[in-house]
């Protein structure tokens, strides 16, 4: 019953994310939306135990994200196996990547080390935009499971289609990628309470009182990245099986890894709600702007979401979980206050 | 607390639900039956982030008034006013912002809406995107202008049996580009023997790579380099000395209008004047570029078109839709334009030529018949299983004193002789 009012604000979410595309959101445009505010969540989640827990600041994320679109993307077309392989394999090249690349740069850290993160995504997105064998500038469309598999409803595969990740059918897609960000959104919730998370947290506050306490801060930043990594690819992987398109273009760019950024901290940085929070505000208001705005050509959709996003990193860095708990604060002071009065 | 944030998501939620349109789907137009006596067409175009969107959504707007009022042209569908006996055309305009993943949402946003085609995208990538959503909802696509050879190829995309293609694609362009060096060599004896390319690395420019090797060896042209770029690139200089450095007779471009605006004054900064710049449809085609050519005094740049302003005396109907054309937006119409203008018409042809508004019937005669296009040179055209028009939309235009001269094939419609530097 304790974690139930605990955690009553995910239980309120999840019903919401059940109930709206199956009641007043039932069109595909809104399943769209649902399905990418969950891709980029879960993201978010990954993005927020190595930035938001363990304060390594990091712009590549797209890097990890790309590795688990490709990968599973490759497995899929190439080799014919299924993506729920595809996402662990993607997931474990990630975290090997992740692991090569920041055993050497976590010796550097603040905008350092940021820079440096920026350069994997960008390193991966020119290889990959040249590569032959992942289509190069060209990418790699995702074939129907009717047409990759001959007589699919008759074997094996097309009675278990939906182990193909066929996005055909929207609402089996959205509800199998709410029910893989609820598992990623309860391994945060463990790891942020465990002991590894506020060993996280303690790496964040001071690396210098962390050693003193007998924490390896470069062990535990390694963790909580690898961690953050596979994360990262299994998001990939939804949205390369959603989108059914990718290349180099669409899954390593800075901007990819920005929008990882901009939702966790408009929802709340170093907090597990932020990136759910901050994706729903983000893709719920780009798309009414976009539809009161977009076909005028007017660009005054980004226009406004772009003086949001500045509104809220200026006045209220710790985002929308931020400014709720300084409104609480604010309801909370007035009742000791009238509580004192009353005395 | 909680519960006053739940409540604010659940809001925000709900709010993009209304945005979305509504809870239910839109049932698409069936058996001629279109809502309110009009027939609606999707059109996800490029809107913000340049100003090629609002060119081609200038160019739709034309079309749908010729299909929706009588005009004074021999022309049956400028004749008479709407189509299936009356009934008007409405546009359902949506902006992808040059984004495949919004083009995504966009076009399900107007399919839920209830459109019976949908056209656009202009980049291919988007393109791409939105025929995938068309495909799912069984609504054809009449795509204008996008010209990657892959969108038609029935290999690398599933959805050839709903997508229809107006643009020449890569490879019907290189072979008409290099029918026209084997012209200039055998009539002006030009002596071009090593030809190279610069190429953006995407799609677009992947594509029109293939197909420019593909067809050198073909006709007996030595290829001696091939220079891609990123599209992110704010600067061509080392790219075009690297060109220069081949010692290329013609040099070929796959480059939209800013990075071939780049490389146009970084040919021109190293003193590089091959004998031509021949340029696979994009940014050549935007008249904008016909200014920078100008500014450089050069008259070395050559590309396909599916018409010029040049031949408004030779086709009256091309005249009066330029005409429109230019009275809203101060300037003529250019290829890309004129295919999204034709990817209009074409729906609305189809629609009549079903004889009712259903998606299935629509695509199906869309493949089935050949099309009257009187505003372009070739008059007609026709799709095949994969969606390419396969009688080819374009001929070879030369930028000589800033107008698009056309230069081959020599026909009636050829307006100028070739200038070679």
């Amino acid at each position: 019953m304790v974690t139930l009012k605990k955690h009553s604000l995910a239980f309120i979410l999840l019903a919401a994310f059940i109930i709206v595309p199956l009641t007043i959101g039932n069109t595909t445009d809104v399943h769209n939306v649902i399905i990418y505010i969950l891709i980029y969540a879960m993201v978010g989640e990954a993005w927020n135990l190595i930035t938001g827990f363990t304060g390594q600041t990091s712009f590549g994320h797209a890097a990890y994200f790309g590795v688990g679109a490709y990968t599973s993307t490759i497995m899929l077309e190439y080799f014919h196996i299924t993506p729920w392989i595809g996402m662990l394999v993607g997931g474990v090249i990630a975290v090997i990547l992740a692991f090569m690349v920041n055993f050497q740069m976590f010796k550097l850290k603040g905008h350092y080390f940021a820079i440096a993160t920026l350069c994997v995504a960008e390193i991966l997105k020119t290889i990959f935009s040249t590569w032959k064998w992942v289509g190069a500038g060209d990418g790699i469309a995702l074939t129907p499971i009717t047409v990759l598999i001959p007589d699919a409803s008759k074997n094996a595969w097309g009675k278990i289609a939906w182990l193909s990740l066929d996005v055909r059918n929207r609402l089996p897609f959205l509800f199998t990628t709410l029910a893989v960000f609820c598992i990623v959104f309860v391994v945060c919730v463990l790891l942020e309470n465990s002991k590894v998370g506020f060993y996280w947290k303690a790496i964040r506050e001071s690396h210098e009182v962390a050693e003193s306490i007998g924490i390896n801060p470069r062990n535990y930043k390694l963790l909580a990245m690898c961690l953050s990594a596979f994360i990262a690819a299994i998001g990939g992987t939804f949205f390369a099986q959603f989108f059914k398109y990718i290349d180099a273009i669409t899954v390593f760019p800075l901007s990819v890894s920005m929008i990882f950024v901009l939702v966790t901290v408009l929802g709340g940085i170093g907090n597990v709600y932020g990136p759910i929070i901050g994706s729903v505000i983000y893709y719920s208001l780009e798309l009414i702007m976009r539809r009161l705005t977009g076909a005028s050509g007017s660009g005054l959709d980004q226009i406004v979401f772009g003086i949001l996003i500045v509104l809220v990193t200026c006045f209220e860095p710790r985002g929308i979980m931020g400014l709720i708990d300084r409104i609480k604060g604010r309801f909370v002071k007035k009742a000791v206050k009238e509580g004192e009065a009353s005395e | 607390m909680k519960k006053l944030l739940a409540f604010l998501i659940s809001g925000a939620l709900a709010l993009s639900m209304v945005a979305c349109g509504g809870s239910e789907p839109a049932p698409a137009p069936e058996g001629g039956e279109a809502s309110g006596g009009t027939v609606s067409i999707g059109a996800v175009l490029p809107l913000t982030g340049s100003s090629t969107g609002e060119y081609l959504k200038a160019a739709m707007e034309v079309a749908e008034d010729i299909i929706n009022n009588s005009h004074d042209l021999d022309w049956d569908l400028a004749k008479n006013e709407g189509i299936l006996g009356g009934q008007k055309i409405e546009i359902k305009f949506a902006d992808h912002q040059a984004s495949a993943e919004v083009a995504t949402t966009e076009a399900a946003n107007l399919l839920d809406a209830g459109v019976v085609a949908i056209t656009g995208a202009y980049n291919s990538g988007c393109s791409a995107s939105v025929a995938t959503q068309a495909l799912e909802y069984g609504v054809p696509m009449v795509c204008g202008s996008s010209s990657s050879a892959s969108l038609t190829d029935g290999t690398t995309y599933s959805f050839g049996s709903i997508f229809n293609r107006v643009a020449a694609n890569d490879a019907q362009e290189s072979d008409e580009f290099f029918e026209y060096l084997t012209y200039l060599n055998d009539t002006y004896d030009a002596g071009i023997k090593k030809v190279a390319i610069a190429w953006i690395n995407n799609s677009y420019g992947i594509h029109a790579d293939e197909m420019f090797q593909k067809y050198a060896a073909e006709y007996g042209f030595e290829v001696v380099g091939s220079v891609s770029y990123e599209s992110t690139s704010t600067s061509f200089d080392t790219e075009a000395a690297q060109i220069k450095a081949t010692g290329a007779d013609v040099v070929f471009q796959a480059s939209y209008i800013g990075d071939l605006t780049l490389f146009a004054q970084a040919y021109s900064s190293i003193e590089f004047f091959p004998k031509a710049i021949i340029c696979y449809c994009g940014g050549f085609q935007d008249a904008s570029f016909a200014k920078v050519a100008t500014d450089l005094g050069v008259n070395s740049y050559a590309g396909g078109q599916a018409c010029t302003a040049e031949l408004a005396d030779k086709l009256p109907v091309f005249s009066y839709v330029n005409d429109l054309y230019k009275a809203k937006t101060g300037q003529d119409i250019d290829g890309p334009a004129l295919e999204e203008f034709a990817s209009i018409i074409i729906a609305a042809q189809a629609i009549e030529a079903a004889g009712s508004a259903d998606p299935e019937a629509i695509n199906a005669a869309l493949k089935a018949n050949e099309f009257a296009a009187p505003y372009l040179i070739t008059q007609k055209v026709k799709f095949d299983e994969y969606g390419q028009n396969i009688v080819m939309p374009a001929v070879v235009t030369q930028l000589i004193d800033g107008k698009y001269e056309v230069v081959y094939p020599i026909n009636e419609f050829t307006t100028s002789d070739p200038v070679l530097e």
